[in-house]
């Protein structure tokens, strides 16, 4: 298991963070973990064999076994700091592993959200071009799509709640052999 | 506009036949649709028209105003043919469904380097047909660009079944149903791919 350490920026201002997330349903941390840390976290992920999903209508990524990587999450460090944004003890669930490369991509669901849910998709990269696609997009009803582009060690927190539509665009050949990876969960 | 071989009796049974067997669901596509002549007026006229960006989670791809509203006269010309009474006889030969003379969509579109649109069926209100008619130069293999037609397993798209490149002056059209998955390929290089399509009801 990695030993999860945040950039100290970040750990210094916990308080802050948090108030930014409940002000705009959501925030944006680049270099979110310690670089050494960061690193040894990449290169285990990188390392994973996976599945690759392909469902035309839907999606296409590579699957990747998370099953190790809970705990990674479930540090005091980032319990600390997710728990700005639940406001109570925090809960990690639902987590995925995807890799996303050339022709990859999610499209929305037709189903609609219950109820709110704080998700967070942490992003593992090299230097990533949003030209060539794979942004994470929100269309939200009414309003200007939101848009958080591929960057390495990067955390983004946000409320997914009703006529809020995520998905990853298509990326396209121009990536040649490039990928990232995208760990996405639930905080309750 | 139309040439006079597609009345022919034995050509007629022919593109009857190639409709109702072509895998994975019904389709045609016909080759030199236009004269050379006209097809190139047309072309002319399409890449003259003005197009807007159109970028979403299914597609990226450059799409013209509804060409009813177009004011170049060739393409005018193009779409009052294909309102005509001759133009739905000609599909309901060929299809066997019976579509609404002047009920129809359609739009230019140009898809550039990186353009895409995802797999989907085209189900949608009372749509019947969906055609395209090719305007752009050859594409290839390495060019991208091609529609794909997908077999449907358990309802949802399956297998790529056939695969077209976009050829100059051919028109595909095919039955709209929850079954008539496809998707245009991402154009990859220089060659712009120019078509007018839309829907038959």
């Amino acid at each position: 298991m990695v030993k999860i350490v945040l950039n100290k920026i970040y750990f210094s201002s916990l308080d802050s963070i948090g108030n930014a997330f409940n002000q705009n349903s959501f925030i944006r941390l680049e270099n979110f973990l310690e670089e050494e840390c960061y690193l040894q976290l990449a290169r285990g992920l990188w390392a994973l064999q996976g599945k690759k999903i392909t469902r035309a209508a839907k999606c296409s990524f590579t699957e990747l076994n998370c099953t190790d990587f809970l705990e990674e999450f479930n540090q005091e460090d980032v319990l600390k700091l997710f728990s700005k944004f639940t406001k109570k003890k925090p809960k990690i669930k639902d987590l995925k592993i995807r890799r996303f490369g050339k022709g990859d991509y999610t499209l929305i669901h037709d189903d609609e959200k219950k109820k709110d849910e704080i998700k967070f998709y942490f992003m593992i990269s090299g230097r990533w071009d949003s030209k060539v696609g794979g942004s994470l997009t929100y269309n939200i009803d009414d309003s200007q799509p939101l848009v958080f582009p591929i960057a390495f060690n990067c955390l983004n927190v946000i409320t997914e709640g009703k006529g809020m539509h995520p998905f990853i665009k298509y990326i396209n050949h121009h990536a040649g052999k490039e990928s990232f990876i995208l760990i996405e969960g639930v905080i309750e | 506009m139309i040439s006079s071989r597609f009345f022919d009796d034995e050509t007629m049974k022919l593109m009857k036949e190639d409709f109702l067997n072509n895998k994975p669901f019904p389709h045609l596509i016909i080759e030199d649709f236009l004269s050379e002549k006209e097809a190139k007026i047309l072309q002319k006229a399409l890449v003259s028209e003005e197009f807007e960006l159109k970028d979403s989670d299914l597609f990226t791809f450059n799409q013209t105003q509804d060409l009813h509203f177009s004011n170049n006269e060739k393409i005018k010309s193009f779409v009052e043919f294909l309102e005509s009474n001759d133009f739905s006889i000609l599909i309901k030969e060929i299809t066997g469904i019976k579509v609404e003379p002047g009920a129809l969509d359609l739009f230019g579109s140009c898809y550039e380097d990186t353009h895409y649109l995802l797999c989907h069926d085209d189900q949608l209100e009372d749509r019947k047909i969906a055609y395209i008619l090719y305007l752009s130069e050859d594409f290839e293999e390495k060019d991208g660009g091609a529609l794909a037609l997908l077999s449907d397993k358990k309802g949802e798209p399956d297998k790529i079944v056939k695969r077209y490149f976009p050829k100059f002056n051919s028109l595909i059209f095919f039955e709209v149903s929850k079954k008539s998955w496809h998707q245009v390929e991402e154009v990859m290089g220089k060659k712009k791919r120019y078509a007018i399509g839309g829907w038959l009801r």
